[in-house]
Formats: C-alpha cells, structure tokens, sequence
C-alpha cells in the first residue's frame, strides 16, 4: 500500500485510540491543573446560568502539537456561534471528552466498532538537526534519502550515512504514538520504534532536545520545526532536507525548506510521497457524539481548513473533504431519526 | 431605427393578443387603438393579466425574467453560480467569467424584458382610467386597485433595471405611436428613476391586504410595503426603510422590544423547502411571488433553474460556483440539503449515482416526490412559483436597516436569529423556535453587517438576490465588496472582474439606435 493509499484509506478504519494523553488512566491532575479544572467548572456554572437554553461543552483532548490551531478553530467558530462552548485540554480523561485528536492513520480494525475518524487536516514531518553541526553543510547539500532514514532513526547500529562525520545523538519520543508512529509507517511502513535517547514530553521537547545538543538530530512536524510568526527555521535548529529524487544530493528543486510557505506551496502541489506526511484525525463515540460536534467538525473541514497554513498544517484534498462530510451527514441524520423517535 | 421597431412591435403584439382573447369580433384590426379597446372591466382585468405575465413569460419563448433569465444576470455573476461544463452559450458562459462584452445577448434579452414588462404596464396605468366607473362592478378589481397593481410591477421592474443598468430611460406612457417612440430618449438619473418606484409603490400600499380564491398570488399591501422597503435599503435610507417593515412584520412575533403592527399573518415555513415547492406556494411566507401554473411548458416556469432533462451524464444549466459555495453552508442548516443535492435516483438500477459534483435543488419540482424528481425528466412542467420577496428577506432586511441606524440592537438580534432558528430545525411559528444553540450575538456593527450578507447569501441562493448584494454594499468603498468577493474564488475564475461590472453595459442595440449619435444617451462608465 502506497503512502497515498494508507493516507486515504486510514479514515475508513475502525480502531483503537493509542495516544499519549490519551493514557488518561495514569494521568496525574497537579495543582495548577486542578486550580484550572476549578476554573473552567466555576466559569462553566456562569456560563450555562448565562446561556439559559445551552448546556452543550464540546471537550477536546488527544495530541497537543494541533492544539494551537485547534484553539484558533474554535475561537473563530465561538465568534461565529457563541452559544456552543468549548474545552481543550490535556487534562480530561479520554472516556469524558467528546473529540480526541490523533495524529496519524488507523489500521483496519483498531478502532472499536461505537468509535469514527474523521481526518480534519494534514501534516508534514522532517529530519531536524542543531544549527551549530559543523558538518551541517555537507549534509544539507547531501539530504536523507529514503534509506538514510531507515538507517538513521530506526538501525541503532548503521545510524550513519555520508556526509554525517560528526557524532550523532537520535532523540524519540518515550512512546511511539501518533507523529512518532506516524513517521514511522511514513519511513518503513511499521510501528517501529526510533532508535535513539528518549526524550520525556510532548513533540516540543524533541525540537527541545536537539536545540540544546550539538549533536543532536531528530524529527518534528512543520508548526514545531518553523517559527510559525517569521516563517524561519527555529533558532537553533537546522532541516536536513530529503533526497526527493534519491540521487545522493539535494537538487535546486529540491531545496524548498528556506520558509514554512516555501514547505507547504511544494506539498500542496507536489506528488511525490518522500517527505512523511499524515492526516491529523479526530476519534469520536458515534453513539454519543452531539450534532452541535458534528457540525463543528464539519466546519473545520471546509471553512476551518483557510486557518491550516498560518499554523503549518496543509489542507485536506477536496476528495476527502467531500468523503469525510458525507461521513458525518450521515451521522447526523442518524441523530435527527433517534431526536424524531424520542 | 431598431428600437422603434422594436416597440411599436410590442405595442402590436401585445394589442393583438389581447383582442385575441376578447372582443375581435367588435374592433376590426385596422381601427383597433389601446384607447378604443378598454371598455369593461374584463377589459382592464386582462390588461393587468398581461402585466402580470411579463414577470412569467417571454414573447419569444425565451427564459423569462424570472423563469431564469433575471437568475442568469444576478447569480452567474456573482460567486454563487456558474453555467454547467454542458452549456455551450458563449453568450451565458461570459456571464460567469466576467468576460461579457454590450452586445452580450443576455443583457440585452433582460433590458428588452424588462421594459416589455413595464411598457405593458404603462399602457394599463394609462387607459384603465378612461373606463367608465360605472364597468366597475366586481369591487375586489377596481379601476384604483387595477391601476396600483400595475404600478407594483412597474416599480419592480424599474427596480430591477435601475440596480442593473444605473441611470436609465424613465418611460411612463404608453408609447402609442411610432413617431412618440422616436423621440431621442435620454437617461434619466437613477435618483429620479427610484422617485418614480417609491411613488409607484406607495400607492401600491392601498391595495387589499389579501385576496382569496383565484385572485391569490396578485399584489397586496403587504407586498408593496415590503418591496418599499427593500428599495429604502438599497438607497440607505433606513429611517424609512424600518418605518415600512414594522408594518409588515407580523405583530406579537416573539422577542421584538419594539412592537411590530404587521396583520398579514406573514410567517415562516419551519421547513425551509417549503417556501419553493409548488404544494406550498403563495403561503404564509409568500410576500410577493412571480406565479408559475405548470402548463405553459418548459420555459415559461422555474424549471429551467434546476431541472431540463437528466441523465447521469447530463449538466443541468447552471450549477453552484464551487464547493466552496456548499462549503458556506453547516451539515446541520436545512437550506443546505433544501438548496443542492449530490446524487441522482437511477430508474434502471434503483440506485442512487453520486454526480461528480454539486448541483441545485431549490427549484426542481418535488410534487412527485423526492426520489421521483430526482430521477429526472420532471421539470418540464414546474409549478414552482418564483418568489420575489418573502418573508424571511422581510425578517433579514429588519436586521441589516436597524444594524445600520443603531448597531446590533437586540431586535435587529432577534430578526436575524428568527431566520437562523429556522435554518437549524427548531422553529415552530410567530418568532418562536427552540433551539438557540446558532444564535447570534456579541458582534460589532461591522461583523453584523457580515453577518446579514452572509445569512441573505445563504437564504437566497438562486433567488436574484447575489449579484444586487454584492454590488449594494459600499462601506468598504464602491464596489470593493463585490470585487473582494468574486475574486476569492476558487480558481480566480472572475478575474477579469473589475469596478465596471458594477453595473451592466446597456445594451449595444440601444446604444447604436439613431446612428449612435444620441447625445442624451451614454454607455455605463468603463464599458
């Protein structure tokens, strides 16, 4: 199965949800969370006593990396409908959130049969390194090739390839979930672990982890890699561009890296499939899911989709967009038979 | 030379056919005037008829105006529609890529409509008073009330040609002889042209507040009141444009602070589609509505807006401009699944074949059911009516005039919220729906006014409503809202759109009548 065809397919897919934050089970609520948790139940009380006829939170967890463009989705979309209210937060449980966010495909039969994907957005990961390598130019102008990857990030023992003449430190993710394991399906179309120091956190810390570490390489998805406000790389950090062409050196054509537009414009219009990418899915009950979610969800594909470039994610294709509405049309029509019914 | 020809063939026509169906057999053709043939008030009667039918019919079996030719100037050129990949009209295809030119045949088919219709007025306004009074003997149709009605279609009309054109010839009488058609018409400014509608349809404000049996469907008070005030809008003067919708608004209508004195029963339809099917039509939404009876065949009914025949290899006409038209819409807003459908229903197989992509459905004819119209070959014979002005335009007009003069008030609030309560499935009758989970609130003057434009674009699909919005709106300056608008869409396709598509060339025909040497007639500036 090609990268585009699992792309495609992952959203039909029923299956478990498997992400960090997800492991709510383990979670520990500190202070300052229990002091928000407060917060939002006392500003919830005025919220309902304010909006006398509206009762209906949409809760949102799942993998933090969209959480900023998911506050954007829903601020915009609040100013559009102020009667629906959210919450985003890591800090509730997976089994009382209405919208779990997770970040690569799903294989047959890993969700369970009362839960649905909907894929709302697409991202892009690349190799990173420490701005400071002093091999860092022989290896921009070499790039990753598809084996390279294989070698580097996931073969503890041929981690090293031309060019990289300098010691190496791989950073992972402690659990390989979502873009973890997304990268790697992307790279060698398992599950496998990263080779490599793990690195406790959130995605952010593995940008974090090779920014303090001159040695350090590792893989991040383009809203952590880019600073999204100047466009640029991050301070400290390098892209080590991929051999798209696999010919041992990186092409004009192939340097596309300077900003984050110049990234996206090349993933909105190339096809070829070498840079790791994935949808970004949402994972709901079918059975308890509200309209008033369905219909936020619906949003977020079509008119939601215009905020996906200022935040670094690319747009879903309009084959999709028209595959998931139908999905969630259906949904809802299930909703409106059971609301006639009752 | 070609005007006159023109006109003093309408004049023919229209005599013609109206001793045709009357009193042939008293007026020898060669003595036959327009004064000499009202005599009774069945005579005015079918003049008023006859003005009617100009909304409706073509007199070459064209489109008519709003069967879909008013639908083809207002929406392909706006970011609504487009002609479908089947329709090979070079004429129709300008209109959706701004690329028409003077002498597009479409522009000149509404310009020549439009003032077929008015001329067709003119001459009942004119001759109904020479009746003796004492003809007068069914009260429902009097002289007066024949004559206010006339001016009803003869202010919409003008209406629908000053928003187009701009400054145009301000023709009031009939023009009974070739010479007095000759005369070198001008342009008169639009101000006067819109004094004109204003006073028209103020007397149309005398008319019944409403008719029963076959008299329904002709204008009432209600309908001129509110046609009013959609031209107090237009020419933002909202004072008046409040002043006439309080009176149309129906009183008690939950959540007004100030209270509406409205007593047409006036409502919404809780099901949106409703409001366009034949089953429903001139129902309690229905302000005023271009009347359709399905028997005159194809072209004289709404069906060329959606239907002609269908295969799964078939274009219908016209189609929305892109997804992004759909896309505006939520899954859970009825006027979404009311205003385009995706698949059609294959007799053969009895399944349902997803098109390739979206396509009207407001006006395809469901009489024979969902599935039925759906499987084609069922608009032949439409009786959908066209609605001119309805009731939630009423509510939304409401909303923007009393955004305009005070801000966001809660009445405005509420005007618009009544409409939106409806849009998400919880409206049940007199303001009163209950589910407030879509309501507005919390806006600025300006994200309200959005708001509107945004609730009327998607209220109004199809309707000939797009293209006026777009170029109505000024407080972004002159035209920068239409020109925003239409050049965010998908593909640039009205890149060629510019200040002058804001309003229409006129027409190449009338601009070359005397040799082209008129001095007191002008193209449109940039044309």
């Amino acid at each position: 199965m090609s990268k585009v065809d699992f792309f495609i397919n992952s959203t039909n897919f029923i299956h478990a949800v498997d992400c960090d934050v997800m492991k709510a089970g383990g979670y520990h609520l500190n202070t300052i969370h229990m002091k928000k948790i407060f917060f939002l139940f006392v500003s919830g009380i005025i919220l309902i006593n304010s909006h006398a006829q509206t009762t209906d939170v949409i809760k949102i967890t799942g993998t933090k990396f969209p959480f900023e463009i998911m506050q954007q989705w829903i601020d915009v979309y609040s100013k559009t409908y102020p009667a629906i209210h959210f919450e985003l937060s890591k800090a509730i449980p997976s089994d009382s959130a209405d919208l779990m966010i997770a970040a690569h495909g799903f294989r047959q039969g890993e969700l369970k049969d009362n839960e649905v994907a909907i894929a709302i957005n697409r991202y892009a990961q690349l190799p990173i390194a420490n701005s400071n390598r002093s091999d860092l130019k022989t290896l921009q102008q070499k790039g990753f090739t598809q084996q390279d990857l294989k070698n580097i990030y996931f073969n503890a023992q041929q981690n090293k390839t031309d060019g990289l003449n300098e010691p190496v430190t791989i950073y992972r993710r402690d659990k390989n979930v979502c873009a973890s394991r997304s990268f790697s399906e992307n790279v060698t179309g398992k599950q496998l672990d990263v080779a490599g120091e793990l690195v406790n956190g959130d995605d952010r810390a593995l940008s974090n982890a090779v920014k303090n570490d001159v040695n350090g390489i590792s893989y991040n998805n383009l809203g952590l890699i880019y600073n999204i406000k100047t466009r640029k790389v991050a301070d400290s950090i390098a892209v080590i561009p991929i051999d798209l062409n696999e010919n041992g050196k990186i092409d004009t054509d192939e340097n596309i890296y300077a900003t984050l537009d110049n990234v996206l414009d090349f993933l909105s219009t190339s096809t070829n499939n070498n840079i790791p990418q994935d949808n970004v899915n949402i994972v709901f009950n079918k059975n308890t899911i509200s309209k008033n979610a369905l219909n936020f969800l619906s949003w977020i594909i079509t008119q939601g989709q215009q905020y996906n470039r200022s935040y670094g994610f690319l747009n879903l294709d309009e084959t999709i967009i028209q595959q998931e509405q139908q999905q969630l049309i259906v949904l809802l029509k299930h909703i409106n038979e059971l609301t006639i019914k009752n | 030379m070609k005007k006159t020809l023109i006109i003093a063939s309408i004049i023919i026509t229209s005599v013609a056919a109206l001793i045709s169906c009357n009193k042939l057999t008293e007026h020898p053709q060669g003595s036959i005037t327009p004064a000499d043939f009202y005599q009774t008030q069945s005579d005015a009667l079918a003049a008023v008829t006859a003005v009617y039918s100009t909304l409706t019919t073509d007199i070459n079996n064209d489109f008519p105006i709003y069967g879909r030719n008013l639908n083809l100037l207002v929406d392909n050129p706006s970011d609504n529609q487009v002609y479908s990949p089947s329709n090979t009209n070079p004429d129709v295809r300008a209109l959706g890529t701004a690329t028409y030119v003077s002498t597009n045949d479409r522009v000149h088919k509404i310009y020549a409509q439009l003032y077929w219709g008015i001329n067709k007025a003119n001459v009942a306004i004119d001759n109904i008073p020479t009746i003796p009074a004492e003809k007068f003997v069914d009260p429902t149709h009097s002289a007066a009330n024949l004559v206010r009605e006339s001016r009803f279609i003869r202010a919409l009309l003008y209406f629908d040609l000053v928003r187009m054109f701009g400054d145009v010839p301000l023709v009031l009488h009939d023009q009974q002889t070739v010479a007095n058609a000759g005369t070198l018409v001008g342009r008169t400014s639009k101000d006067s042209v819109y004094a004109q509608i204003i006073a028209d349809l103020d007397s149309a404000t005398a008319l019944p507040s409403s008719y029963t049996g076959a008299n329904i469907g002709r204008v009432t008070s209600g309908g001129a009141h509110a046609l009013l005030a959609k031209v107090y809008v237009t020419r933002q003067q909202w004072g008046n444009a409040i002043t006439e919708l309080k009176k149309v608004i129906t009183t008690g209508t939950a959540g007004f602070t100030d209270a509406t004195t409205g007593n047409y029963g006036y409502d919404l339809f809780p099901k949106f589609s409703d409001a366009f099917q034949a089953a429903t039509k001139n129902g309690k939404e229905h302000v005023f509505s271009a009347q359709f009876n399905g028997t005159a065949g194809g072209f004289t009914s709404t069906n060329t807006l959606s239907s002609f025949t269908w295969s799964n290899s078939a274009y219908t006409a016209d189609i929305p401009a892109d997804s992004t038209v759909v896309h505006i819409f939520d899954i859970i807003d009825q006027r979404r699944s009311a205003t385009f459908y995706d698949s059609l229903f294959n007799q053969t197989t009895g399944a349902w074949v997803k098109w390739p992509f979206f396509n009207f459905l407001k006006f395809v004819d469901q009489s024979t059911g969902f599935t039925q119209a759906l499987q084609g070959n069922q608009g032949a014979n439409s009786k959908m009516n066209f609605p001119v002005i309805r009731y939630a335009e009423v509510l939304l007009l409401y909303a923007e005039a009393l955004n305009e003069l005070y801000g966001p008030t809660p009445d405005a609030y509420n005007a618009i919220n009544i409409v939106r309560g409806r849009a998400y499935n919880s409206y049940i009758a007199n303001g009163i729906y209950t589910d407030h989970s879509y309501d507005l609130s919390g806006l600025n003057q300006q994200s309200f006014r959005d708001a509107v434009f945004l609730e009327r674009r998607k209220e109004f699909i199809q309707e000939c409503q797009r293209w006026f919005d777009l170029v109505r709106r000024t407080d972004l300056g002159p035209g920068v809202y239409y020109l925003n608008n239409v050049h965010s869409m998908l593909g640039n396709p009205k890149a060629a759109a510019s200040l002058k598509d804001t309003l229409f060339p006129i027409p190449q025909t009338e601009m070359d009548l005397y040799g082209g040497a008129n001095p007191n007639f002008y193209q449109n500036p940039g044309w």
